[in-house]
């Protein structure tokens, strides 16, 4: 039986494969790997009850799959999933697909994604490259919300400084200087 | 470029374009059929369940139950805790268990695991989640001799287990409904008690694995654009070593003086070649590689490496592969030892029906491994817990895995005592 979800699928993957891939490859820098969460977050999204009868839904709904699928990757005992991620975590020179031309500019970005903590690099993408707010992105990482802060916040001055880029305006991070109230202050 | 965008976000929303068009002559007809294959296996499993959507998903996809055992029905919980004598306690899809006691408990050996074991069946728990009926998980001990004893009811609503601290006897647990907020519980009384002081990050369950059997040095988990390279920290200093393949990954020590990698190419799941590594043995000083052995399609990957009490190095090779099987038994673990008297061979020991794992595996004082995970291939198992005598190559099962509309729904989480 065709469903109609599958329909979706199809004109998803045809349409905005790259777009999904080039998400992924934000989280994961191995292009086979990118591949693989690419497809087990397409897996995860329409195997279940959900239903989508237009592409720009699913669409978003696989782009967060994405990151949830990684960190729930991390997060999960799966002992396969270990040794993916320890497959990624090594060092490698990436080849590129034969498919794919070059991009300096995405090459750059990506080293430097990879070179955060796999939960910092989640945050920021979700916060910065999705915009999602604290609490979608706590909600969909299973994080508190001080935790995607200060995740974030590590991230952003990270890659700020190893691409030489302005970072995000201040209330997007976390303020990690607590204002000490005058009065505590006097004292001692 | 980098240098001519000075916006943060500017430059990942860029790059992330760039790459897309750069990917824009991708074939996809390849990646669909994949793609539709995954998801009939997927979805074999759900259809044969009467399960549906992703949240129900979550209750029933870590589960186990007896076949032929009575509906489930809300059981009492067991006596109060800290009493000293172990009573029999009835819980649903299990015969008859011992009551833990607080300092059985509390000073559970390492190696002890918890478990969340849900006692509805999978049309109770659907239900429960739109009108909830009550708190109908359990919490229960696995000690490493493989018995199991049943500690407290959970809190209601209870899904997920991600932590237990013995000494302290609390629980990191959290519901389906509200998966984002980490819930505290005493596991001997079963109330909540809070939440963690700091949201509970991912165990570093492997982090041993790195370290020589002797304790000096380790292998270091870095990543750089220095090339594909392990890095050994010793007392000395760093080393870094060339790895032969640029995907080779660490797997173990082999001993205290070499490496044990598993060097893929290609790593497409749909090509069972290029998911059958090569093993070598790499010298952790010089980084010289002193053999390589390429494993047949028939040997599994190596996904874990644990030692023996006596000092073997014994490997958890992964049978068959999750994502492209539509063949429930193709996937499965099989424990094999190491032997590096020439070269890297492999000697079956034991073998188990768990195609999905939880990490870590646990090595008993006694020679035993215990395992949980989900049997077979398909992503919708319900898990079940093995022990795996590797003196005898016997199998028992600690908790099982039986699927069932009737029965109770089973093991829901895993989490080793820290």
């Amino acid at each position: 039986m065709t469903h109609r979800s599958d329909d979706v699928l199809d004109e998803l993957v045809r349409h905005r494969y790259p777009a999904l891939l080039a998400r992924a490859r934000m989280l994961v820098r191995d292009p086979a790997a990118a591949q693989d969460l690419v497809q087990d977050a397409l897996v995860a999204t329409f195997a279940g009850r959900a239903r989508f009868t237009s592409l720009p839904a699913a669409e978003q709904y696989v782009r967060r799959a994405l990151a949830t699928r990684y960190v729930d990757g991390l997060r999960r005992r799966g002992r396969e999933r270990v040794g993916v991620e320890r497959l990624a975590a090594l060092p490698m020179e990436v080849a590129p697909d034969p498919a794919e031309t070059p991009t300096r500019l995405a090459d750059e970005v990506e080293a430097a994604l990879a070179t955060l903590s796999p939960r910092e690099r989640a945050c920021v993408v979700l916060r910065h490259v999705e915009d999602l707010s604290v609490r979608e992105t706590a909600a969909l990482l299973h994080l508190s919300d001080g935790a995607v802060k200060r995740y974030t916040s590590d991230g952003v001055r990270s890659l700020s400084s190893l691409l030489g880029a302005r970072p995000p305006a201040a209330d997007d991070l976390e303020v990690l200087v607590r204002l000490v109230p005058a009065q505590e202050a006097r004292r001692g | 470029m980098a240098e001519r965008l000075h916006d943060l976000e500017s430059l990942l929303q860029a790059a992330e374009s760039d790459r897309a068009r750069s990917l824009g002559s991708l074939p996809t007809d390849e990646v669909l059929r994949r793609t539709h294959r995954a998801l009939r296996a997927a979805r074999v499993r759900r259809v044969a369940l009467t399960v549906g959507g992703a949240a129900a998903s979550v209750a029933v996809i870590t589960a186990g139950v007896v076949a032929g055992t009575p509906q489930a029905t809300v059981q009492p919980a067991g006596p109060e805790p800290g009493t000293t004598t172990s009573t029999s306690v009835v819980v649903p899809g299990l015969p008859p268990l011992r009551h833990a006691t607080e300092e059985q408990v509390r000073e559970a050996p390492e190696g002890s695991a918890l478990v969340l074991w849900e006692q509805g069946t999978e049309r109770e728990v659907r239900l429960r989640r739109n009108a909830p009926l009550g708190g109908d998980a359990y919490v229960l001990m696995v000690l490493p001799d493989g018995e199991v004893l049943q500690v407290a009811q959970a809190p209601q609503g209870m899904t997920t287990l991600t932590a237990w601290d013995r000494a302290s006897a609390t629980a990191v647990m959290s519901t389906a409904e509200d998966g984002a907020e980490q819930i505290l519980v005493d596991v001997l009384t079963g109330r909540i008690v809070g939440t963690p002081d700091e949201p509970l990050e991912a165990p570093d369950d492997y982090r041993s694995q790195f370290r020589s059997p002797d304790g000096t040095r380790e292998v270091v988990d870095r990543r750089d654009d220095a090339g594909a390279r392990i890095h050994v920290l010793t007392p000395d200093g760093e080393v870094d070593h060339t790895v032969p393949d640029e995907t080779c990954r660490f797997v173990a020590w082999a001993d205290d003086a070499q490496l044990l990698l598993a060097c893929y190419v290609g790593w497409d799941a749909d090509d069972p070649a290029t998911m059958t590594p090569t093993l070598a043995l790499m010298d952790a000083t010089t980084g010289a590689v002193t053999h390589q052995r390429r494993l047949g399609v028939d040997d599994g990957r190596p996904v874990t490496a644990l030692r023996t009490p006596d000092g073997r190095v014994v490997l958890a090779m992964q049978l068959g592969d999750v994502a492209v099987n539509e063949d429930a038994d193709a996937c499965r673990t099989r424990l094999v030892a190491l032997d590096t008297a020439d070269g890297p061979n492999l000697a079956p020991l034991a073998e188990a029906p768990v195609g999905q794992g939880y990490d870590p595996l646990v090595m008993t004082p006694s020679g035993h491994v215990v395992l949980a995970g989900k049997p077979g291939c398909f992503d919708s198992a319900r898990s079940g817990v093995w022990s795996l005598d590797l003196a005898t190559g016997s199998v028992d099962v600690v908790l099982p895995s039986v699927d069932g509309p009737d029965e109770p729904v089973g093991m829901i989480g895993w989490a080793l005592g820290g």
